[in-house]
Formats: C-alpha cells, structure tokens, sequence
C-alpha cells in the first residue's frame, strides 16, 4: 500500500477556490412553485441573518479544512472482510498490456423485430430458468392470451396441469394456493397471482447477443 | 411442518424484530415450487432481506448467498409490500451484476469524445480521482461554481443521495445538483407543494385493501408496478362489487383488468378533471363541512408556457378566490365541451363522476408518468386533488389521492433527501435563509456557505453545457444521455471539448460513451444500501457481496473527491461514537474512513427531518424491519397523514388539519383553478402522429441491468413501435417490419409492432425508451412543465415512413 500525496492540487484547489467563493455567476432560476416546506424552527434564531453575498466558509487559503498539510490519499486497495469469501470477479475488458481500451457494449445491436415462439400451448419444451428458484417461462405463445377479471387461460389450462393433446401442462405450484403472509392455504388461487404474465414471460427464440 | 414453524415464530416474536435472524428459517415457506417440479433446489444459502432496486413499488427481496456470491432472489414473506411475491424483474436481480461487460477499471479518455470509437486507458483510482478534482476546482474556479454540476439519481441510495447534496450545496457552494427523478415526479413533488405544502402521499399501500373504486389516471400499473397491481387484482377478485377505470390515451395491459377503460386525447385529462368537479358541484355531492373547514381556493397564472427557450422562466402569482368563483370557473367544463376536448362521452364523464361523488365508494386515484410527464404536470396533480377535496375523500383508508413514484428511491432520496438544485433535505428550500441557516447548523459550516439561489434545474442544466455554462458534469446511478429528450441538441453539447464529463456506471452506457472519465460503482448488493418507496416507506440492507475488480461505491467515490477537494471535513464523523461492526461486511465507504459511514451520514440527516413532520427512526431500527413510514414519531410509524386518528402531528380535536400550509392558509389545503391548454406540439398536415414514449414490464429504464440479464432480454429483445392496425395498413407496414420515426428533432429506426401490449389508437404511435439500440429521445420533445420543470415524454409530433 503506498501513500499518494496531492500536494500541487490540493495547493491549486484551496487558491481557486478562496477565489471563487465570492463569484455569483448569474444563474437561471429554478422557481420554486410556491415555497411553501414547513419551517424547521430552528432553536437558535436570534444569530444574524446571512448577507446577499457568501463569504468564504473560512478565511485563509482553505475553505473549510481547517488543516494547512496537504491532503493525503491513500491508495485504495480492497479491504480484506473475513466474513465473506473473496469473490471471482469478471475478467476486465483488455488484456493488461494493452494500453487501450475500446468499450463494448454486449447489447448493442441493430434494432430488430422480437421473435416470440409461435409454438401452440401444448406444443411448448420446458425451457431452463434463470435459477432453480426463478419462475419458469412460458415455452408458447401467449400474445393472444388477456387476462380479464372474468377469464383466465393461463389459469384454465395450469390449473392442476390440464392435459392438451397428450402433453400436460406444468401445473400451478402449492405455493400459490399459499398466502406467503398469513400462510393460510387455500383452494383458491391466491388472487395477487392471477396476474400470470408479471412473472411468466415469453421468450424469443432468437439466441443472445452475447456468450453466456 | 413448515407453517408450524412460521406460525410459532410470529406467536414469539414481534413484527417489529423480525430481522434477518428469522429469515434462514422463513426462507423455506416460499419454497415448494420447484420441488413439485423436480428442480435441483440449492442447499446451504445464507438468507438476508435487500429491496428491490427497480420500481418505485419498493418490494423487498430475499437474497440467497453461497460463498459470497448470490445463488438465489425471492419474494420477501416478512414484507408488508410485496409479501413473498416479486414481478420478473425482481427475480432477474439475480443477474444485473455480472454481466460480462461489467466495468471493473477506472478509464480516462485516451482519444476525443467525438471519436466514433473512443479509446480508454485503464487508471488508478487516484489517478482517476485527482483527474476529477482538479477538473471541478479548474471550473469553479474559473467559471464559477454553478459551472460544477452532478447529476444524480432517484436510484442513489439516501446516504449517497445526501452525501452528493451535502458536497455541492455544503462543500462545492454549487446548487448545480438535480435527480433524474426530475424527469419522474417533480410535477408530483409541485403538486404536492402547491396543493398541501408538503411532499409525499398522504395515504399509504393500507388503501389498497379499503378502496372500492380505483382510478388510474395515466398509469400502466400492470406493467410498471406489478405487485402493486397484484394487490388491487386480489381486492377486484375478493370484493366483487370493487370498479377499476383505466384512464389512458392507449389502450394497455392495464386496462384488461379494468371495468372500463376510458381512452382520451393527450393532454384533455385538464378537461376531463376540471369537468368531473363541475358534475359533482352540479349533482350537489360537494362535502361542504369539509371544504368549509379544510381548503380554501386560489387562482394561479394561465398560458403559462412550454419551457422549450433556453433560460425560461416563471413566477407564479396566486390570489385567493371563493367556492363560487371556482364553481363558474369548472362550469364551462360542460360534458359536451369535455367530449370536445378529450373524446370521452358524457356517459364515461358520468360514470367517471359516479365513483368520486357517491359517499359510500372509497376511491383511489393513481397516476405515474401520464400525469407528471406532462407540460401541465402540476396543474393535474392539482385537479385530481381538487376532485378528492370537493368530497373529502382524503386522509382516511382508502380514500386517497396517490400519487405513484417511478424510482426505487424517488420518494427516498430525490425528495425526501432534496437532491434539487433548489431544494434541501425535508422539504426545505435554499431560497429561504433560515432554511439555509437550519442546514449549515446542522452541517457545521459557517454561515453564508449555501448558495441561496437555484441555478439550473435538470433540463436547463444540458441546455447550460449547450450554452457553454457548465464545465463539468458527473453523472452517477443514471443515464442521462439515453433519457434526456431532445437528445440531439444534448448529446452534440456534451461532446464540447470544454465540459468535461465524469460517469459513474456499472456497465458501457450511451453516457460512458460520452465520458472523459468512467468511474467503475459497485451496486445493489455489493454496497449498504436505504431506500424510500411510493408510501414513505424507508427501508435498508446490509452489504453481502463484493464488488468486481476495482469498483467501488458512488459513496466512496464523492467521499473521494470531496478530500481531494480539501472538502474531507464534510464526511469526518467520530469513529467511537460510528464504530464498526464486527462480522459484518462493511462497505467501502465505511472501511476506508473506519467508522460506520453510513451510520453516521443517517444520524446527521434524519437531523433536518426530527420535530416537524419528517421524523425518520434511528438507524438500527431500519435493519431490523422490513421499514417503516415516516413520520415515525416514538418508534411508530404514520398510515394516514393529516388525519387526526393516524398522524400524531394533527392536533387534538381538528380531526384533519394539511399543517403543510400552516403558515400560509392556517393549515387549509388548496382548490386551485387550473384550466385546459393545447399541448405546445400537436399532429399536422407533415408530422400527423402523436407519438408516446414509456416503459415495458421486463425493463427497467434505459435498460442497462435488465438487457444484460439473459431471459429479460429474451423477454424483450428490442424496443418496438406499436401502432394500430389501419395505421399499418395506410403506411403499407407489416408487423415485424422497419420504419424510421421522425420529429421535427430527429429520428430513429424501429420495428413495428401490431397488437402488441400497448395499444395506441389510430394517429399514434408508442415506442419504450429502454433499448439503446432504439434512441426514441432523438425524438422526443424537451417541452416541460413551466412549474414542475419535469419533461412531457408523453407527446409530440411525428411521421413514419417504412424502410425498405
Ligand atoms: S420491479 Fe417493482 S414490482 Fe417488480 S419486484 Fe421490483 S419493486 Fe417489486
């Protein structure tokens, strides 16, 4: 760990700044609509009121560091935590010895069309999830699915995994029938559930843009 | 078994505790889903609760680690938000934080900005760091220092929101400081202002289960927050008789739900509000105990502009009026002049009127960005509350105008903490010295040190780098140049040689590419984190990953620079009064000062707030709860504020009292009148479509995280414009198929969509701005709302033509 000292800025900023603390550029104003906040009654309000023109937050070179020795920056360096093993970060953009980097960006792409599976439900693979715990996707195609307060397909079919042309639909989980706050059960969906598709998105069928 | 457990645990503990101790064993409730399925479930996870850093609905996660990295993301069961459930886009937390092209190493800009493919060249953080200072003290010092700007976010977390704040108004004497929440709600924060002298809801989430009526007044909830409308879903299907209008100028998932959806012209929700009260003064439903005793009436400014010239300004002018002025004045909103104006028929005015007059329905009003995102944004936050005024329906369970915010922390940190150029935290302004005087106290700096006069709010501040005004910009937790309108002008400014402009970001961004120096920030997980959500809930998390190579915190970065400033005084807390923790993972900002950083800046801030009216708890009481709503006066928080029933600040007896306009109107909220105004940029004869801009449920805002996370992105590849069916058939267009969207401004290339979620009625055409590769805000309109300064990305005119 080496110590790094900023002596000549530091100098400069103090200098500079002493300077400027009394230039008021002309600003444009950001009216406020109707100032109207509430007072803080302050305890103390027998101090004088402030003038127009700031002064300094405090005489001399330094506003407001009260020290005369330069500012000091250590170099930072990760700290050490016992209670959490270091992670394996991902690999920097360029290889150390080139000297420059060039960003780039794993989603930049021409804007296409979304290709979402034509597949019939029914028809649909199981895909992967994200994780073992993240909701499964939808392997069909819902764009013609609304979900209204009087009928829900995704619920008809799902519901204790109707069977479609010999393939059976993933069936609704006990958890949904499982307030996760009262943990009563029911045999009723849980009814901030029938929203399907906040959670159960279609995919496209085009491959990522990037390497996983 | 299971639930045995769960139930014996609450019988033993209070809610109150219930901390993350509890959550290693709660955790199992919300399983059962994958073990029906035969998925592989992961054994051996350290459970531990982060909210959401997405949407404004502030759901609270559980977080599953192994070994220091994050193996699993679920609902939180303790929540009282989200309550075990999460959207796809809280699931897809899992994966924001490691997407290949992560931003590990501080660059500096090795070539010019206007290079088509700028080179870096990997920095120390000091060397990073010094470059930074030096470039704000060359500004200030030459320029002055409103020249010296940031630009931050309603994603910061409080401490970093404060500490920003505290380094310009406090430190830097630069009121150049604005959210990109300016852009989300500040015609909600005007509104709230104008109307009952203090910010933020007074209702909370409670209502949901209350109400009978919702109406959603250009809000999209089904997309943009899912778990709120879960809820509403649940109280619809639970309580039959509830009514849900969806009010929207295109048709949306939304509106599937709904009873009825009313679908109107941009801009005539004026007309439709102002005319819902003249029906309910002309059926004789107005709550005259109410009104005599809790609002008074005034008229403001007409024809008050569009904001669209550089340095715009305005000044309201107020003077009183009585209930018959205000009645004359909403009269001339007959039905007929109504349906004029917005396209709605008497019916849907009448049926409109029916959930707001009848005294038996509880009624909600929500709205988010069609409301705020609008160049009369105040105004219709005023209208909707002079509807819930004229009938008392405020204040009480259920009854409750709500405003939505957009951003994890809008209400958290842009409001609440007052990171506004003309703000300061708890609703104080810079504008009144003993405001000023208050927060100088507070942070120890002498007297004089705050500028007293706002410099430039969010939209001025790019046109100022335009100008050649502001000579240094840092960007942090946001991107302003995919989410500015009118890119165009902006993106051509910043590329001046003389400003120079500082990122901080997580990955390569439309702004890092703007950048002279990218700052690599360590986020959500990898940092300790508060955040305040739609209803005055404050929330907290520990850190429990580490951050990728050097990356390091927004925090720690200003903290950084602010001693390189000789500013370091600001962030020197006591180490003995601050100590660490042993066996918790302190964040970088903490283990570099060796005391609690975030502690302390909590204990300063919540200072501003103590004895009137914003009273947030100490710290630690925040770690152990899933939040709380502030006011939180003697370890309890406020459900309904201004009633004397819920809200300790309401004195005895008065039953409500708006004390936000105690010295003003005697603790009496305000009736404005506030009339119809064309919007500055309609469809003609060369741009004859209306084009409207937003979100999609996958992603989040410009689509930095959530296009990195690999079924999001096969959620929702690609930005589209959706557009109706005859318009597709005139324009000889396919689904699928290009076109190029062109404004007076400039334009861009997209696909069509036809029957998609959004469904735009003919003459418009809808297009999200969450996709990098779609630069919509080279088309959008920087018009803004003259009191609210917060840009209408809701409407301007375009034409489409189709690429062959
Ligand atoms: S995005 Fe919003 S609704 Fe979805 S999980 Fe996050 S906070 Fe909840």
């Amino acid at each position: 760990m080496k110590n790094f000292s900023v002596t000549p800025t530091a100098k400069t900023l103090a200098i500079g700044f002493s300077l400027l603390a009394l230039v008021m550029v002309a600003c444009t104003s950001a009216d406020e609509p109707d100032p109207t906040a509430t007072s803080p009654a302050p305890a103390a309000t027998q101090a004088p009121a402030p003038t127009a023109t700031p002064e300094p937050p405090t005489g001399g070179d330094t506003p407001l560091a009260p020290t005369e020795t330069p500012v000091v920056v250590e170099e930072p360096t990760k700290a050490p935590d016992p209670t959490v093993a270091p992670v394996a970060t991902t690999a920097p953009t360029a290889i150390p010895d080139d000297p420059f980097v060039i960003l780039k960006s794993i989603i930049a792409e021409e804007a296409l069309p979304n290709n979402y599976t034509e597949v019939a439900p029914g028809d649909g693979e199981l895909l992967e999830r994200l994780f073992p715990d993240a909701p499964p996707y939808a392997p069909h195609k819902v764009s013609d699915i609304r979900i209204t307060t009087k009928s829900n397909k995704c619920v008809t079919c799902h519901e204790g995994g109707f069977s479609a042309g010999g393939s059976v639909a993933t069936g609704i989980p006990l958890s949904h029938y499982t307030d996760q706050y009262t943990l009563d059960v029911s045999n009723d969906l849980d009814p901030r559930r029938y929203m399907c598709t906040s959670c159960h998105v279609p995919q496209v069928t085009d491959p990522l843009p990037w390497a996983e | 078994m299971e639930q045995v457990t769960r139930r014996n645990f609450i019988k033993f503990s209070s809610a109150a505790v219930v901390a993350t101790a509890s959550t290693g064993l709660l955790s199992n409730v919300t399983r059962g889903d994958v073990a029906e399925e035969g998925v592989e479930e992961i054994e051996g996870l350290e459970w531990n609760k982060i909210p959401c850093r997405f949407c404004g609905t502030g759901c609270s996660t559980l977080v599953g680690t192994k070994d220091g990295k994050i193996e699993s993301v679920k609902g939180d069961p303790e929540s009282p938000v989200n309550r075990g459930l999460l959207c796809v886009k809280g699931y897809g937390l899992l994966k924001i934080q490691n997407g290949s092209d992560r931003l590990t190493d501080p660059l500096i800009l090795a070539t010019s900005k206007s290079d088509p493919e700028p080179k870096y060249r990997k920095a120390s953080w000091s060397e990073a760091l010094n470059l930074v200072a030096e470039k704000m003290a060359a500004a200030k010092a030459e320029h002055g220092p409103s020249s010296v700007a940031m630009f931050g976010s309603g994603q910061w977390t409080i401490w970093e929101g404060y500490a920003a704040s505290k380094l310009w108004k406090g430190g830097i004497q630069s009121n150049s400081i604005e959210p990109n929440a300016r852009h989300c709600m500040a015609s909600a924060v005007a509104g709230f202002a104008t109307t009952f002298g203090m910010d933020e809801p007074m209702g909370c989430y409670d209502d949901f289960e209350h109400a009978n009526a919702f109406v959603l007044w250009g809000s999209n909830m089904a997309e943009m927050h899912p778990m709120l409308w879960a809820r509403i879903t649940q109280r619809r299907l639970v309580e039959t008789s509830t009514k849900i209008i969806n009010m929207t100028v295109a048709s949306n998932r939304t509106g599937e739900m709904a009873d009825q959806e009313i679908i109107f012209e941009p801009q005539s929700d004026l007309a439709i509000a102002n005319g819902i009260a003249n029906q309910i003064i002309l059926r004789g439903n107005v709550n005259h105990e109410f009104l005599n005793k809790h609002a008074v009436f005034k008229k403001g400014k007409l024809d008050i502009g569009y904001g669209l010239e550089d340095n715009f300004k305005f000044a309201e002018e107020a003077s009183a009026v009585t209930f018959e002025e205000y009645a004359e004045f909403v009269s001339e909103y007959t039905p007929e002049v109504v349906q004029e104006i917005s396209g709605i028929t008497p019916q849907e005015l009448s049926d409109l009127t029916d959930v707001y007059a009848d005294p038996n329905v509880k009624v909600m009003s929500l709205w988010t960005m069609g409301v705020n995102q609008h160049t009369r944004g105040t105004w219709m936050n005023n209208l909707i509350y002079n509807i819930h005024l004229l009938v008392g329906k405020i204040s009480t369970p259920g009854n409750s105008p709500f405003s939505l915010t957009g951003q994890p922390s809008a209400c958290g940190t842009a409001r609440e903490v007052g990171t506004f150029t003309h703000r300061l935290p708890a609703d104080l302004v810079v504008a009144n010295p003993e405001h000023r005087k208050f927060a100088e106290e507070i942070w120890n700096i002498p007297e004089g040190t705050i500028p007293a006069a706002p410099s430039y709010h969010a939209v001025e501040m790019v046109r100022a780098i335009d100008r050649g005004e502001v000579k240094f910009f840092w960007s942090q937790v946001s991107n302003p140049f995919q989410d500015f309108a009118n890119l165009n002008r902006y993106v051509d400014a910043v590329k001046r040689e003389d400003c120079f402009v500082v990122a901080s970001d997580v990955y390569p961004t439309k702004t890092t590419e703007l950048a002279d120096v990218i700052l690599p920030t360590a986020m959500w997980s990898e940092k300790e984190g508060a955040f305040g959500n739609s209803e005055r809930r404050t929330h907290f998390w520990k850190q429990l990953t580490h951050a990728p190579g050097q990356a390091k915190s927004d925090l720690w970065q200003l903290i950084e620079v602010a001693k390189r400033l000789g500013l370091g005084n600001l962030f020197d807390y006591s180490a003995s009064e601050y100590p660490l923790n042993e066996g918790q993972l302190h964040s970088d900002a903490s283990v570099e000062a060796g005391f609690y950083m975030e502690k302390a800046l909590w204990e300063e801030y919540r200072k501003f707030g103590l004895g009137h009216a914003h009273d947030l708890a100490p710290f630690e009481l925040y770690h152990q709860t899933r939040g709380l709503r502030w006011p939180v006066v003697d370890g309890e928080e406020t459900k309904w504020r201004y009633n004397e029933e819920y809200d300790p600040y309401v004195p005895e007896g008065e039953g409500f009292r708006f004390y936000g306009n105690d010295a003003k109107t005697d603790g009496k909220a305000i009736i404005w009148l506030r009339a119809y105004e064309p919007p500055p940029e309609v469809p003609d004869i060369e741009y004859p479509m209306w084009l409207m801009t937003g979100r999609v449920l996958e992603h989040w805002h410009s689509g930095t995280m959530t296009k990195r996370v690999p079924s999001l992105w096969k959620a929702y590849p690609h930005a589209t414009a959706n557009i109706h069916p005859r318009d597709a058939i005139k324009m000889d267009v396919e689904h699928g198929e290009k076109i190029r969207v062109t404004s007076r401004r400039g334009s861009c290339e997209v696909t069509v969509d036809i029957g998609g979620r959004v469904k735009p009625p003919q003459g418009m055409v809808y297009v999200p701005w969450f996709d990098e590769d779609v630069m919509i805000n080279n088309v959008t309109l920087d018009a803004y709302c003259p009191i609210s300064k917060q840009t209408d990305y809701k409407k301007c005119a375009v034409k489409i033509e189709k690429l062959s």
